[in-house]
């Protein structure tokens, strides 16, 4: 009969202790998502281990008060400390925007190039184009190919960017030889 | 005689692809001219290389480009010669190294058939009595060479008219063996020939302008401040959010 009254209280126990322990396990994980929260600040890994390690029930449940306060203290200003980060972040964010949207505005030129078809019975052609100020010659002599194969109904076959060459011809240009006969000039 | 035609000729030939356009300034005048195809011309390489190998060891295997312009000698009041040239620009070829004297006069038959009046006008027949001539500056001094066999004097003559024939030994020798790379050679057309050539339509073009560029062109005064305005308002909207931010 007492054996079975010590049966019953310890089986009342136990449960107790299983309720306790669920308890504190549930507070435990409570504690350690806020912590992982709180960007994982090393500073609550000890509170957590002393949880774990604590044998005392009252001790570990006012640990994990104290844990839970400061935790909570500690997200209020992480989250503050995050909000201006954030801002920052975007201010940053925002300038290099400016910078790069003035980086990439591209300075045009238009410029005049004459094509002169090998076929004679085609008529020369002065294309205006517009290209970036930084472009290559390459990239004037693709674009060039581009709309003479279009306006002349060319195929990529019938017209090979390896053969336009392009020339700058003299306009109003000084040559060598005039500056000769010039100075020639001066000196009689 | 005075060398007018200094004005028409190539100033510098674009071949850099890798360097920036900023080499061509807003007053140069920019020629893209369409080249013989590269890859027929290593096709009639080789083949000429099959037919000769031994021959074509020594001779020049890649292909020369040169400029070439129409010339008329003119007099004028003061009654003397001079040269002028017809074009605003020289033709540039791109000439095989297995082109002869004979094939070049077919080439240029073929390049300025559209520059002939009248239209019926046979080609080769008139390009068969001009006397080509190569520039050649040695010395800070340039000198003539005839190319093929008419020359200057003979294709004057306009009693008895000459005729290259393609058989001629002059006529045969390959052009690349005469003419270097960037050399000028110089058609010079005979004055009977004058009513033949058409000046006005061998400096005839056509003019393209790409549609970005049209589609400015097209704006109005009014369509431009108003696109100046919104940019403005679109700056002054990023400042204040700037500033927003950092307050």
């Amino acid at each position: 009969m007492l054996r079975d009254k010590e049966d019953e209280t310890k089986k009342c126990f136990d449960a107790q202790i299983v309720n306790i322990e669920r308890e504190l396990r549930g507070a435990q994980t409570k504690v350690e998502r806020l912590l992982i929260n709180a960007s994982n600040d090393t500073r609550y890994e000890e509170w957590s281990e002393q949880i774990v390690n604590s044998t005392g029930l009252t001790e570990g449940m006012r640990c994990l008060d104290v844990a839970m306060e400061r935790t909570t203290l500690r997200l209020k200003s992480t989250k503050d400390e995050r909000m201006s980060s954030d801002r920052r972040t975007d201010i940053s964010r925002l300038e290099e925007g400016i910078r790069q949207l003035f980086k990439s505005v591209v300075i045009p030129r238009d410029m005049k190039v004459v094509f002169v078809p090998l076929s004679s019975s085609k008529k020369k052609t002065e294309f205006t184009i517009r290209l970036c100020k930084d472009s290559k010659m390459k990239e004037l002599r693709t674009s060039i190919v581009e709309m003479a194969r279009r306006h002349y109904g060319l195929s990529k076959a019938g017209l090979k960017e390896e053969d336009v060459q392009f020339a700058d011809i003299f306009f109003q240009k000084v040559s060598q030889r005039s500056i000769h006969m010039f100075m020639w000039f001066l000196i009689i | 005689m005075n060398h007018l035609y200094y004005s028409h000729k190539v100033w510098k030939f674009l071949d850099d692809m890798d360097s920036s356009i900023d080499c061509i300034k807003d007053s140069d005048v920019t020629y893209a001219y369409q080249m013989y195809p590269l890859d027929k011309v290593k096709e009639e390489v080789s083949r000429q290389s099959m037919q000769s190998c031994l021959e074509s060891k020594e001779k020049k295997m890649n292909p020369i480009i040169v400029q070439i312009q129409i010339r008329q000698n003119v007099v004028d009041k003061s009654l003397t010669t001079s040269w002028k040239v017809v074009s605003d620009a020289p033709i540039v070829a791109r000439i095989s190294p297995t082109l002869s004297i004979s094939g070049l006069r077919k080439v240029l038959g073929r390049r300025l058939s559209y520059a002939l009046k009248p239209s019926y006008v046979d080609e080769q027949s008139i390009m068969n009595q001009v006397a080509l001539t190569s520039e050649v500056t040695s010395n800070s001094k340039v000198e003539e060479r005839v190319l093929g066999s008419v020359t200057y004097q003979l294709s004057e003559n306009p009693k008895t008219p000459f005729f290259a024939n393609p058989w001629d030994s002059g006529e045969m020798d390959l052009v690349v063996d005469i003419v270097e790379d960037l050399d000028v050679i110089d058609i010079n057309w005979p004055k009977h020939l004058d009513s033949f050539l058409d000046g006005d339509n061998l400096s005839a073009k056509d003019i393209v302008v790409a549609k970005d560029v049209l589609d400015e062109c097209s704006l109005s005064t009014k369509d431009r401040a108003v696109t100046i305005d919104i940019e403005e308002e679109i700056d002054e909207f990023m400042e204040e959010e700037v500033d927003e931010f950092i307050s």
